[in-house]
Order: structure tokens, then sequence, then C-alpha cells
């Protein structure tokens, strides 16, 4: 008897199901993704270079700082209020700034979190021209960097008007970097990296 | 070994496109700020003078309905008139998401010339259309719309109208005793009369082809409906029955017309037999059934009616002779018409005793007000649906406004003379 189609199938079969688990065993693909023989990018060295040091900084007085300082580190010596601010941002602009339970961790507010200042910036550079009939629909595929750089855009869905698609498209090009993008590299990676922009008028 | 992994990387490709589907983020709406464009004055290579700036003409053909900001010449960092001198980091740094340059060349036919101008999408760095026009000198406002219109269908991405005409009636003043049947261009410009008479002249309406018009005489003492040829200026009077002969309206098939007749006791819609010259009856009420205008796909009518006790819109299929009423709001709705997506009516409201222009959706009944004037009458959209003039009052005197159908824009159109009314926007023409 011939067993080595069914028992091939059957190890499709199984290895299917494994992978479809392997949310729950918690496996990581990352190992067997193409992406990770690319070089490491460089936010993830400098993550060695300032491993958290338990300080905590001492915001002069007469600055406010954007960014909300979350973690006990302890006094950097910085006399210029403006290079505090500097080095906060830089900080905040990293993960090492965040604590290490949270660094592989990320909630569905986060990734909405995100998506809201990709929304925002968007809307804010897209002019819609006035032909655009509510019906009309672009979807485009945006491929970022960790920066928030866009790397590409690349429309995978036409509205099948040529002047909607480009105003969505000159949209991504006056945006040319998103900012506030500061996320897990698990985060980033899983939902960031290439996400879909879907643009309606109304 | 490697087998093995690469056979992995490709099933755990095949599953992850099953298991995590892409994250999609979407962007409803967008801004509706005017489009920030810069025209700069055309080089001008001819030896007779110029009498008008074509930037000029195309510069407020632009800004008339609010759509665009022009960056004047003025504050310019240079003067580009080919791609070669376009410097797009500058015009970034104005602000600009478009630019336009170009040049007037001469011909050898000495009385025309050739207009060549470029589109930039200053955003992307590229030219989003090449273009061309030619014609004689003495039409440089023709030909500045034409790249008006060229502007607004590759930036706005529905065709511009700055090349249509509107047809009115210029009612007897102190400078003019006579009615006239004028058309102009919208921006009023090039007006031309084209058949006077001291008897009134009432709704003039364009064939699908703008080659002619119709519209109502009483030059023979009781009201007839003609059609003069626009080139020829050569009149048809079509077959006047006893009584009311009204409101013509050309289908825009071109095939068919529609108009008020009331040989039968009173008005109701009918639509006239261009092969045996005859008028055939379509709605047959007691109430006064009026003022028609043809769906774009030429199959129904909507006309105003007070069969139900005020003056309503009612819509007629013309096949099917089944009439449905579309609006509910208000006690005085009339003088519709439809706007060129079907799917809308634009039409004369009132609220609180105040006459306003509204439009309302067929499907959901929403009605939206356009104007806040007190005697607004008599809409008409233009072909593409974005702008609707209608005739009005300033003072004593009868003007014509407009108003864009988002309502946010309303200009009137001052250098028109005279009093006009009954406006009619031609169809648009390549």
């Amino acid at each position: 008897m011939n067993y080595t189609s069914p028992l091939i199938l059957s190890v499709f079969i199984h290895l299917g199901i494994g992978l479809s688990f392997s949310n729950f065993f918690n496996i990581d693909f990352d190992i067997f993704n193409i992406e990770s023989a690319k070089p490491i990018s460089a936010y993830v060295i400098f993550e060695k270079e300032t491993e958290p040091k338990k300080q905590q900084i001492k915001i002069p007085k007469n600055t406010k700082s954007a960014e909300p300082v979350k973690n006990d580190i302890k006094t950097i010596a910085i006399s210029s209020p403006d290079l505090v601010i500097d080095k906060l941002q830089q900080l905040s602009s990293t993960e090492a700034y965040l604590p290490k339970e949270r660094r592989n961790k990320f909630s569905q507010s986060d990734i909405e979190k995100y998506s809201f200042l990709i929304k925002q910036q968007v809307f804010n550079n897209w002019k819609r021209p006035k032909g655009s009939n509510p019906e009309l629909k672009t979807e485009i595929q945006i491929n970022l960097v960790p920066t928030g750089e866009i790397l590409s855009a690349k429309i995978i869905k036409g509205s099948g008007n040529q002047v909607f698609d480009d105003s969505a498209l000159v949209a991504i090009s006056r945006i040319n970097n998103f900012e506030g993008l500061n996320m897990q590299t698990k985060l980033f990676d899983e939902h960031f990296r290439t996400f879909i922009l879907i643009f309606s008028p109304n | 070994m490697i087998k093995k992994r690469v056979f992995l990387i490709i099933l755990s490709l095949v599953f992850s496109a099953f298991l995590s589907s892409q994250l999609r983020i979407e962007i409803k709406g967008g801004l509706e700020d005017p489009i920030n464009i810069a025209i700069v004055p055309f080089q001008w290579n001819l030896k007779t003078p110029q009498q008008e700036s074509i930037q000029r003409v195309v510069q407020s053909d632009l800004e008339s309905f609010g759509e665009y900001a022009v960056l004047s010449p003025e504050n310019m960092l240079s003067l580009p008139s080919r791609a070669e001198e376009v410097f797009f980091k500058d015009w970034r740094i104005l602000g600009s998401d478009f630019l336009v340059i170009g040049e007037v060349n001469s011909l050898e036919e000495p009385t025309e010339m050739l207009v060549n101008y470029l589109i930039f999408d200053v955003v992307r760095e590229r030219i989003i259309h090449r273009g061309k026009v030619i014609g004689p000198i003495v039409t440089q406002r023709k030909m500045a719309h034409k790249i008006s219109d060229k502007i607004y269908s590759k930036t706005q991405g529905i065709p511009g109208i700055f090349s249509t005409k509107i047809a009115y009636i210029d009612k007897p003043s102190d400078l003019n005793p006579v009615y006239n049947l004028m058309i102009s261009d919208i921006d009023g410009f090039d007006s031309l009369s084209l058949f006077s008479s001291p008897q009134p002249l009432m709704s003039p309406s364009w064939s699908s082809d703008m080659k002619k018009i119709a519209y109502v005489s009483f030059e023979e003492g009781s009201s007839r409906i003609y059609i003069q040829e626009l080139a020829t200026a050569e009149r048809i009077g079509l077959k006047q029955e006893e009584g009311i002969n009204s409101s013509p309206n050309w289908s825009p098939d071109g095939k068919k017309m529609s108009a008020v007749l009331s040989k039968s006791g009173n008005p109701d819609i009918h639509i006239y037999d261009f092969k045996q010259s005859r008028w055939i009856q379509l709605t047959n009420h007691f109430g006064i059934d009026t003022e028609p205008d043809w769906s774009p796909d030429s199959n129904k009518l909507i006309f105003t009616s007070n069969r139900s006790g005020s003056p309503q819109i009612y819509e007629l299929n013309v096949k099917s002779k089944k009439v449905k009423r579309l609006t509910f709001e208000g006690s005085y709705n009339a003088r519709a018409r439809y706007l060129p997506n079907g799917k809308e009516i634009v039409f004369v409201h009132r609220r609180n005793g105040i006459f306003h222009i509204a439009t309302q959706n067929i499907k959901t009944g929403k009605i939206k007000i356009l104007t806040d004037t007190t005697l607004d009458e008599s809409p008409t959209v233009s072909p593409n649906g974005n702008v609707v003039i209608y005739a009005t009052k300033d003072g004593e005197k009868d003007i014509l406004a407009g108003v864009t159908i988002d309502g946010r824009t309303k200009f009137t159109m001052p250098s028109m003379k005279g009093e006009a009314r009954e406006p009619s926007w031609s169809p648009l023409i390549d």
C-alpha cells in the first residue's frame, strides 16, 4: 500500500493546525521571516547603548515637556532646558525608555492610538477634490521604516477616478514621515511596517 | 537543512496570509480647503501686443467659486515659461499644490495664435498635463476659459464649466425698452442678444448640442414656443395650441421636448413629436402641472403641480405615465431641476415666508437650503453639477446670482447689464 501521499497530506494538515495555534503558544515566527536576514535597524543598536538607568530626570521649572515622563530614571545633569527636552524626546523615541516588561507587549488600544495618529496626519494633508462622489474609494498600501518614514505607497485598489487617486498620493507625499510613531518593535513589525490606508469622501 | 528552512518559510508565509489580516486605516472626508495654485503669466511671443492677460482670465475663472486660492504673480520667486525653468522647491515654499506655466506663440496664419501650457503637481514633482490651444487672437478669452476648464478637470476630477454659456431674458428697462433673449459667458462677458421683442419673452432652454435655443414669445399676441438656431438665427414656431404654450425644455438626449399646454382646459405636461409636428399629452389632472424638467437619462420628468392643494414637485415616468410626489416639506416647492447625477433636485423652497434655493435627495427626501435671500427663483444647474445660478433681486433690480452646490460660496454676476431673468445653463460641449 502506498502511504506516501496521505502521509504528506496529514503532515500538511497538522502543520497547518499547529501554525494556526501558534498565537496561543507564543511561537515567534520572526526567526523564519525573511526580514530577519536584513540588517538590524539603527534604533535597536541605540537601545543597547543606553540601558535604562535608574535615574530620574529633573526638569527645570520653566520648561514644559511635551512628552510625559513615565519612567523612574534618575537625574541626568543637563544644564540647558532645551537640552533636557531634546534628551527627553530622544529617550522617549527609543525603546529603552519603556520598562522591560512592556517592551514586547502591546494592547489593542496601542494599535488604535497609533492608527489615530496616522489618520490625523493623513486627514490634515489630504485635500479632497470637488468631483469626489461619495462612492469613491482608494486603498493604498504603505510601507514604513520604524522612524515613521514612508518607504513606499502603492495603490492596491484604485477608485477609478485618477484625480481622486492622485489626491491621496499627494497627501502621502506631503507627509513623507509620520510623526509620533514611537512604538515597540513587535507592535511596529506586526501592524505598522505595512498597512493599508483607505481614502473615501464622507 | 536549507531545504527544510525554505519549506518552513514558505509555509509560514502561506499561513500568515490566513492568520493575520493587514491593518486598515480609513480616512473619510478630507479637507475642503481651496486648492493652492500658481499660474505664471504666460510668455507672450507674438508681435501684436497683448490685450488681455490669459493668466488673469484663468485666475478670475478659478477664483469665481471659491475653490482655488491663486498665487499672485508679485509673490512668485521666479516666472518660468518652460518645464526646465521650474524649480519645485520654490513653489513648495510658497505653498502651491499645483503650478501652471505656458507660452503664446505665433502661427503661419497671422491672425491666429498657439498657447502651449503645462500643469504641474508640485508635491509629487511631475507634469500632470501638457496642453495646447489654437485659435484666432481675438478669441483670447475663450482660449483662456478652455485652459481653465482643463486645469479644473485635472485638479478636481470633474469637467470645468468656464466655456459654457448662460441664456437669460433681459427685461425692458430705461436703458433698453424691449425684451431681449441674451446669451453670455458665465463670467458675464461676451454677451449677445439673439432676439428682441417689445412683447414678453420667457423660458429659454438649450438643446443638448448647444446649437439651438427654445423659448416662449408673445410677439403674436399670445404665447408660442419658438426654436432658434444660434449660428443662422433661423426661427421655427412650434404648433401653437389654444391657451398657454409655455416652459419648453429639451431632453438631454436631444430627441424630445417637453412643454406646458392648456388646450385641454388647464395646464398639463406635453411632449412634442418632432416627426409629426404635434403635441402628445402626458399628464391629465384638474390641477396645474407646469415647469417640467428632464432627468439626465431622458426617461423621467419632474414638474410642479398644485394637485395636492399647494405647489409641490412630482416625478413622472414618461413611459408608464406613473406620477410620484417628491416633496413633502413646506407648503411651497416649485421650479425643480435635476442635478446631473439624477439623484438630487434643486428647486425653490419656501420656509417661514422666505423663498430659498434648496436641494433635495430624491431617495432620502433630505432637504438642504443653499441660499438665504428672500426672492430667489428659477434655479439652473451647471452641467458639472457643482454650481446653481438663479434669479434674485438686488433692491429693485433683477440680477443673477449663484451658489455652489455645497452652499459654501455665493456670488452675483455683476457684469451682466440690464434686468436679467430666467437663467438657463448651457450643456457641456467639448
